[in-house]
């Protein structure tokens, strides 16, 4: 009778073997004293360890930890303030956008620049199209300056770019807030745990 | 609800910002995640600073947990790294094993051996960090050699070997308390 590797023995141990190398090993160790002894004694070390107590920390521990939290982070003031200042950078730029787009292009063809870009069913689903193609490729907001110049004159141009440009700014500090706002929220209440 | 269920609300609320959540996660698992470190470091003050580091960790990169995976299983893997750099900083010869499978038959000795808690903690005291930490996770924290590989970010045939010797090694060290 021939015994089983001794890594065997331990990847019976571990459920690491294929099952009908369990069978074979089994049977094996029921029939040899030596082998059985073997496993035995590396069940009783894992017993051992199994049986090791659960340790605790020192009583101060949870609050070190906690306080080393709520220092993990920005202080939620600095990170409101920081916050409130990018979104006011980015609606202060937006509205100047807008006001010089407005006063350049004048009342009537401002606001028909807007409809067009509120209609779906009109022209402006293809410069949407345009806009939202640029994202990817930037051959498309060419196009999409050409057609707004085609549509509305060369004033108008600069429009897609803007918009562009303020969505990308917008998308940035969206991104920015959802990213940081969990982790700045949880640390707000950190000192009243 | 299972525990991950309840692991997996508490990172919710907390990346939802309820701060409690995450002080409930570290009631829940302080104790296991210090035994372990303590018993790869030897040495309280130590693994207190460690398991903190490994808390405040977590907690900033709460947002890349996968909450497919046990949370726990992902808490041992931050407390395992942090440790490791610790042990490479202070000495590095206890960190670096030779991984050949190259072990000879160590005989029968510890056959039906019943360790004692005091008589298990100091041998096991006396490996190496590396192969406590493979039993500790195996036999304590009763995880599978897929898992631990996975925690440790080594291949499942170096967790065995891990093991084989470890286990082989305080299988004779029983052997010679019991003589």
């Amino acid at each position: 009778m021939e015994c089983p590797d001794i890594k065997a023995l331990h990847e019976l141990l571990d459920r690491a073997l294929e099952p009908q190398a369990v069978v074979g090993v089994e049977r094996h160790l029921r029939a040899c004293a030596s082998c059985l002894a073997r496993y035995q004694g590396l069940e009783a070390v894992a017993r051992a360890v199994a049986a090791l107590p659960s340790l605790s920390p020192s009583p101060a521990f949870r609050g070190r930890v906690l306080a080393a939290l709520a220092a993990a982070r920005p202080s939620p003031r600095r990170l409101e303030w920081g916050l409130g200042a990018l979104g006011a950078l980015v609606s202060g730029w937006t509205a100047a956008a807008v006001f010089l787009a407005a006063s350049r292009l004048g009342p009537d063809r401002f606001l028909r620049f807007w409809e067009l870009l509120a209609d779906p069913a009109r022209t402006s689903a293809i410069l949407k199209a345009h806009l939202a193609k640029a994202i990817l490729v930037p051959g498309h907001l060419l196009a999409a300056l050409r057609f707004t110049e085609s549509l509305l004159g060369p004033e108008a141009a600069y429009l897609p770019l803007q918009a562009a440009a303020a969505a990308g700014i917008a998308l940035i500090f969206m991104t920015m807030v959802a990213s940081r706002a969990p982790l700045g929220a949880a640390t707000r209440n950190w000192r009243t745990i | 609800m299972t525990r991950h269920d309840s692991d997996r609300a508490a990172v919710r609320r907390c990346l939802g910002g309820d701060s409690g959540a995450f002080a409930e996660l570290l009631e829940r698992y302080q104790n296991q995640i210090f035994s372990l470190v303590l018993r790869m470091v030897r040495n309280p003050a130590d693994a207190e600073d460690l398991a903190q580091d490994a808390f405040v960790k977590a907690f900033r990169n709460l947002a890349s947990y996968d909450p497919e995976q046990p949370f726990i299983t992902w808490l041992f893997k931050i407390a395992h790294n942090t440790t490791i750099d610790f042990l490479r900083r202070k000495r590095p010869e206890t960190v670096s094993i030779p991984e050949d499978d190259s072990l000879v038959d160590r005989g029968l000795s510890a056959a039906d051996a019943v360790v004692g808690e005091a008589v298990a903690e100091r041998l096991l005291g006396s490996l190496t960090p590396l192969y406590r930490e493979a039993l500790l996770l195996r036999h304590k924290e009763g995880l599978a050699l897929k898992e631990i590989a996975g925690l440790l970010g080594i291949p499942e045939g170096t967790v065995k070997i891990r093991l084989f010797r470890a286990r082989e090694l305080l299988k004779d060290k029983v052997g010679a308390e019991a003589a």
